[in-house]
């Protein structure tokens, strides 16, 4: 059998959703470069989720983030859900690399106030393996439809926030679905960069086995959570 | 689920069951840990060597090895360390990573220093037992 070239590896992996960024995943050295490969992973995860909302819908938050960690194990990171670091961090992704960390909180996000509570944890009490290297990351699981519309919502409350040093832009991977943030961290003095993600878990079919199933007349009475 | 960190070649069996479930790459997986457990001091394994192991576990749908190489290359159950290798005729040279990172984004030759559109197709990749590897899966 005959060995696989740079090129051979990269044809045969560029179709797989588990390993198309293996090299990249091999030549990165920076943290900046890190941060950008886990996030090309986590939309892959993000939508394999998305696809599929019927899998989610009923699960709870723990059981959602478990999920995204066994799918981000897969995809060659450590990753860990409540992992301690300032508190139980909801999921803690690290590479070979041991001072390049990332972390994330989850919610369900039914309202303002529980994303909120969700951030201040995020900012306040969790913490990156160092403060130097400090992406994180806010994933509101929106069982709600137009999750767009409810970002948006959580976009112009994050804004009045007056965090020090704030700044906004548009994520270009998911428009409309995510933005990023950076602020002045209240402990190191250093600067936090935080991706916020509205994940699309709604569901509710409308068509004829959709109108007439036990579980959608009963989601239909009552809010999702 | 925790921190996969195997303190034998049994709980890297296990940990692979518990992530891998009934995957085929669990099969492959166990294929290779129990290789690299009798190789502990390879200095150089490649792909094909990777792709024969699992083949004689019957799993011989390439895409599912790699997804196997790729897990034990990173950091939940690191097995695997990677290295880098010129070859082209009679030259094979090791190299570091900042000459394949010019290499694959900017086609710059690592032994010629010149543009060489070709030469994704002179580089290879190859693996080592990781110290993890080597310290772990000796043990029963």
């Amino acid at each position: 059998m005959q060995n696989l070239s740079m090129d051979d590896l990269q044809a045969l992996i560029s179709s797989n959703p588990l390993t198309r960024n293996f090299l990249r995943k091999e030549l990165v050295t920076t943290y900046d470069e890190f941060v950008e490969v886990l996030y090309d992973e986590m939309d892959i995860v993000i939508s394999s989720l998305e696809e599929n909302p019927q899998h989610y819908y009923d699960d709870n938050e723990d059981k959602i983030t478990h999920s995204i960690v066994s799918m981000l194990k897969m995809r060659n990171y450590s990753a860990t859900q409540g992992t301690t670091s300032g508190g139980n961090v909801d999921i803690t992704v690290k590479c070979i690399n041991p001072l390049w960390s990332w972390i994330g909180e989850a919610k369900i996000y039914a309202s303002l106030k529980n994303l909120q509570e969700g951030f201040l944890q995020l900012t306040t009490r969790y913490r990156n393996a160092s403060p130097v290297f400090a992406s994180r990351g806010l994933l509101a699981y929106t069982k709600r439809p137009d999750p767009a519309a409810h970002l948006k919502e959580w976009d112009e409350h994050v804004t009045k926030l007056s965090l020090p040093d704030y700044t906004r832009s548009e994520c270009t991977r998911r428009p409309g679905m995510a933005f990023i943030t950076t602020h002045k961290d209240s402990s190191s003095g250093k600067p936090v960069k935080i991706r916020h993600n509205a994940i699309a878990l709604h569901h509710l079919p409308e068509d004829r086995s959709g109108r007439e199933a036990a579980k959608y007349k009963k989601r239909r009475t009552e809010k999702a959570d | 689920m925790k921190m996969t960190t195997p303190e034998n070649k049994s709980d890297a069996h296990l940990i692979l069951t518990e992530l891998w479930a009934e995957r085929p790459e669990a099969e492959a997986g166990r294929a290779i840990v129990d290789f690299l457990a009798l190789h502990t001091d390879a200095v150089h394994i490649s792909f094909s060597q990777l792709f024969a192991v699992a083949d004689e576990v019957r799993i011989k749908d390439r895409a599912v090895v790699l997804n196997i190489i790729n897990y034990f290359t990173g950091a939940d159950l690191n097995l695997l360390t990677t290295g880098f290798e010129y070859i082209e005729d009679e030259t094979v040279q090791p190299l570091d990573i900042e000459q394949v990172r010019a290499a694959k984004f900017n086609n710059i030759n690592p032994v010629t220093g010149d543009e060489d559109s070709d030469i994704g197709k002179k580089i290879f990749m190859f693996f080592k037992p990781s110290q993890l590897a080597k310290t772990a899966l000796v043990v029963d």
